[in-house]
């Protein structure tokens, strides 16, 4: 069955239509709804570009790179976990267009599952935040590396897996879409640097408003992660990594 | 000797590892674990050190896959050796310093993550694994300088080295890109044999791609090793604790000098890469060095001190002399750690007291008390200008009687001459009753200094690169134009000889001593508010900040 390629637009969403997804992030009420969404949505997108034979237009990959700067230019000033999250999810979820022109459907299944695996995790710590201080605003409570160093340490694995740091699986997928950029369109590829330079800014200074800073009183009140909890989020950063280095044999 | 090439970064991979997950139960016995495991990593490190000066050939073993290649060669095995070595050190250090800080396994941790990332990249056999390594360095050290959470200035400087490091592996990355684009391979060696086969691949814009990657190359090196306007993340780290400063300064700000080193072969067949590096260097070593006097904090002097000598370090790779780079960040890493891990005592001490011993040089040097009766001014003259030169050219002609024909010696000569001419300048005025004594012991130890230094980057040569042509073609690589260079020496000679003379006849001419003074109130409120560019930076910040808002505002944050 072929299938028009633009209802993509919505699940590997470009702006205007990344409207959608983020509304729907700020709607959702439970952790681990959100958790699902973050899994889940950008795999109908990769489905439909898989089943269509119309050719996507070229101009799209500029509309992808602007979406994915956008979005991680905005995310620099986002505390709230949740908000934050999804603007970094439409950023990411964008560069799937780019990687889309150099690599097959079933590579770009892998390279979303890569981006959406610690966005996932994140959400459901985001729960985790949330039902201990009743929001995960960054900068609202802090400090809790001292009155919660299990949560605390889930948090910056999960975020550096989130704004692909090695050996996590976003990492391989932006280093697999740059090199395919670079002789081709190399501004695209540059755009894509600047991109990713705007993750890790913007993610260090959630963390630094979230984890970092003197320890609140309020804090202390609540307990850490349990450590079944926490061996189960270990063993989930493991595997990441695992899918990671798994990644690296598609290049 | 395949196992031991693995085991080197192994072994603090998985103490960390288990340090992680048994650290409640472990306590403090994980400072104990830590060291015992640095110590066995350093001792493989020995043994492949060992190796290579026995005249192993290289050795490049994969763990599986298209990447993950661990090299051994002479230059991977000396860097293994000096990580392991400044490591052991700062651990062993650590034992008592950290230990009533919070988060003592997190430390540990943290630094056997960086320890073993460190020797990961020098290492590495492939493109992947070295930006693999490269990139975690930064993050770790982020981790690193945080150790204390609480403090908000240390969370400040050290997000400015996390983004500095990050601005840092982007050119890393394009590098790659270009790399494997232009000669279809990760593996560091067989990029290099391809490179020498055919280093006039074009890449996009009309360049080679040997050219645009070794500028891409040296912008990483430029960002990891402080050069100027990447510059200030360095000073303004040192709320970090103590031993991870030491292991900054005595070991990660040095990956820039490695990674052109690591990059060797694809310089020999640059243009113009670098005649950059030696512009950079050169005005990083002097910026560096004109901020270290202007400081008033220890540390922050030591932090400037490291931004000179990287500079330094940097142009000696611009004017062909790697392998001196390479013995000077060894030389640095081993002083500056010294001086990071003892100046909490020294600052101790000096608050009873200064301990500076009051005869001749303090009263030359603290009080500027000079001689009134000055020396005859032709022989003092002649002194100054030939002796250090005949000791650096028989020091040089010593080791290499060739070594005159390349430019970059002569620069280096040059550099060597001006500071030793230097050296025995400043001593003129200063009070003394035997003179000629002094001079005596001053030209003693510049002789035994240059001689020590001749040999020893001499030796560093025959390890590091014993292909002559591989040093002749680096030397090449730096060279420029006959005319250009000679014009350039004559210019810079005269502009250091009329320093001379206006030093030496400083205060007998009152001429234009009120707009003297005007231009250096204001150059010294320029370097005592560091060249406004952590200013510049901040504003820029901002802007960005107070931008981003209003754009989240206008699409009503969806």
């Amino acid at each position: 069955m072929d299938m028009p390629w633009w209802p993509a637009l919505l699940f590997l969403p470009l702006f205007p239509f990344s409207i959608v997804f983020v509304l729907l992030i700020k709607k959702l009420p439970q952790s681990w709804l959100r958790s699902l969404a973050f899994l889940l949505w950008a795999q109908p997108g990769v489905w439909l570009l898989g089943s269509t034979a119309a050719p996507i237009p070229d101009w799209i990959l500029y509309w992808a790179l602007a979406t994915a700067f956008l979005y991680a230019y905005r995310a620099l000033v986002i505390r709230e976990l949740n908000l934050w999250l999804s603007y970094i999810a439409v950023s990411a979820w964008s560069i799937l267009w780019i990687v889309l022109s150099v690599s097959d459907v079933t590579k770009l299944m892998l390279f979303a599952l890569g981006f959406s695996l610690p966005m996932s995790l994140m959400a459901l710590l985001g729960g985790e935040l949330e039902r201990r201080f009743q929001a995960a605003y960054g900068g609202l409570y802090g400090g809790i590396a001292r009155s919660h160093p299990r949560l605390s340490a889930m948090l910056v694995f999960t975020l550096l897996a989130v704004i692909a740091t090695p050996l996590f699986p976003g990492f391989f997928t932006m280093m697999s879409s740059i090199m395919a950029e670079m002789l081709t369109a190399p501004p695209i590829a540059l755009g894509l640097l600047l991109v990713w330079l705007l993750w890790s800014w913007s993610g260090i200074l959630l963390l630094q408003g979230l984890v970092m800073g003197p320890a609140h009183a309020e804090s202390a009140m609540s307990a850490d992660l349990d450590g079944l909890k926490a061996a189960i989020y270990t063993a989930l950063l493991i595997a990441m990594v695992l899918f990671g280095l798994q990644l690296t044999e598609v290049f | 000797m395949e196992y031991l090439i693995v085991m080197v970064p192994a072994i603090p991979l998985v103490t960390a590892i288990i340090t992680y997950l048994l650290a409640s139960r472990l306590n403090y016995f994980v400072a104990q674990l830590s060291v015992a495991s640095i110590l066995l990593a350093f001792l493989a490190s020995l043994t492949l050190l060992w190796f290579a000066l026995s005249g192993a050939a290289p050795v490049a073993v994969s763990l599986g896959g298209s990447w993950g290649i661990l090299m051994f060669d002479p230059l991977s095995s000396l860097m293994s050796v000096v990580i392991s070595g400044i490591s052991l050190i700062v651990h062993v250090y650590s034992i008592r310093y950290m230990a009533d800080e919070e988060g003592y396994a997190r430390y540990y941790v943290l630094l056997g993550l960086m320890t073993s990332s460190l020797l990961l990249m020098v290492a590495a056999g492939d493109l992947l694994t070295m930006l693999t390594a490269w990139h975690l360095i930064g993050v770790l050290l982020y981790l690193l300088l945080v150790q204390n959470t609480a403090d908000a200035p240390t969370q400040r400087y050290a997000m400015w080295t996390m983004l500095t490091y990050r601005l840092g592996d982007l050119p890393l990355v394009l590098a790659a890109a270009v790399l494997f684009d232009a000669y279809d391979t990760w593996s560091l060696t067989e990029l290099f044999t391809r490179i020498a086969q055919n280093p006039q691949v074009s890449t996009f814009g009309g360049f080679t791609a040997v050219e645009l990657a070794g500028l891409l190359i040296a912008v990483a090196a430029f960002a990891r090793s402080a050069q100027f306007l990447l510059h200030n993340w360095l000073p303004y780290t040192m709320s970090g604790p103590t031993p991870v400063s030491a292991l900054m300064h005595a070991g990660i700000v040095n990956a820039g000098g490695f990674l052109i080193n690591r990059f060797a072969p694809l310089y020999m067949y640059t243009t113009d890469v670098l005649h950059l590096l030696f512009i950079v260097g050169l005005f990083t070593a002097i910026i560096g060095s004109v901020l270290m006097l202007a400081q008033n904090d220890i540390k922050k002097t030591l932090g400037y001190s490291t931004m000179g000598q990287m500079g330094f370090m940097i142009m000696e790779c611009g004017v062909g002399a790697f392998s001196l780079a390479v013995f000077h960040l060894i030389a640095h890493g081993l002083f500056k750690g010294t001086m990071f891990l003892g100046a909490g005592g020294v600052i101790g001490k000096a608050r009873i007291s200064d301990g500076v011993p009051k005869h001749e040089l303090y009263t030359f040097v603290v009080e500027r008390q000079v001689q009134s009766r000055r020396q005859p001014w032709l022989v003092m003259a002649a002194i100054t200008l030939a002796i250090p030169l005949l000791i650096l050219v028989a020091a040089h002609w010593l080791v290499a009687q060739d070594y005159f024909q390349k430019q970059g010696a002569i620069v280096l000569l040059f550099f060597g001459w001006v500071t030793g001419a230097q050296l025995i300048f400043a001593s003129y005025k200063m009070q003394t009753s035997n003179p000629w004594r002094l001079f005596t012991m001053i030209i003693a130890s510049f002789a035994i200094v240059v001689l020590g230094y001749a040999m020893i980057s001499h030796a560093f040569d025959l390890f590091l690169y014993p292909d002559p042509a591989a040093r002749d073609l680096l030397y090449e690589a730096a060279g420029v134009d006959f005319i250009w260079f000679n014009l350039l020496v004559a210019v810079v000679t005269a502009n250091i000889v009329f320093g001379w003379i206006m030093v030496y006849y400083a205060g007998r001419f009152r001429f234009g001593s009120r707009l003297k003074n005007t231009i250096w109130r204001n150059f010294y409120a320029l370097i005592s508010r560091e060249f406004y560019v952590m200013e510049f930076y901040s504003w820029v910040a901002r802007r960005l900040f107070a931008f981003a808002h209003r754009l989240n505002v206008l699409l009503r944050w969806v």
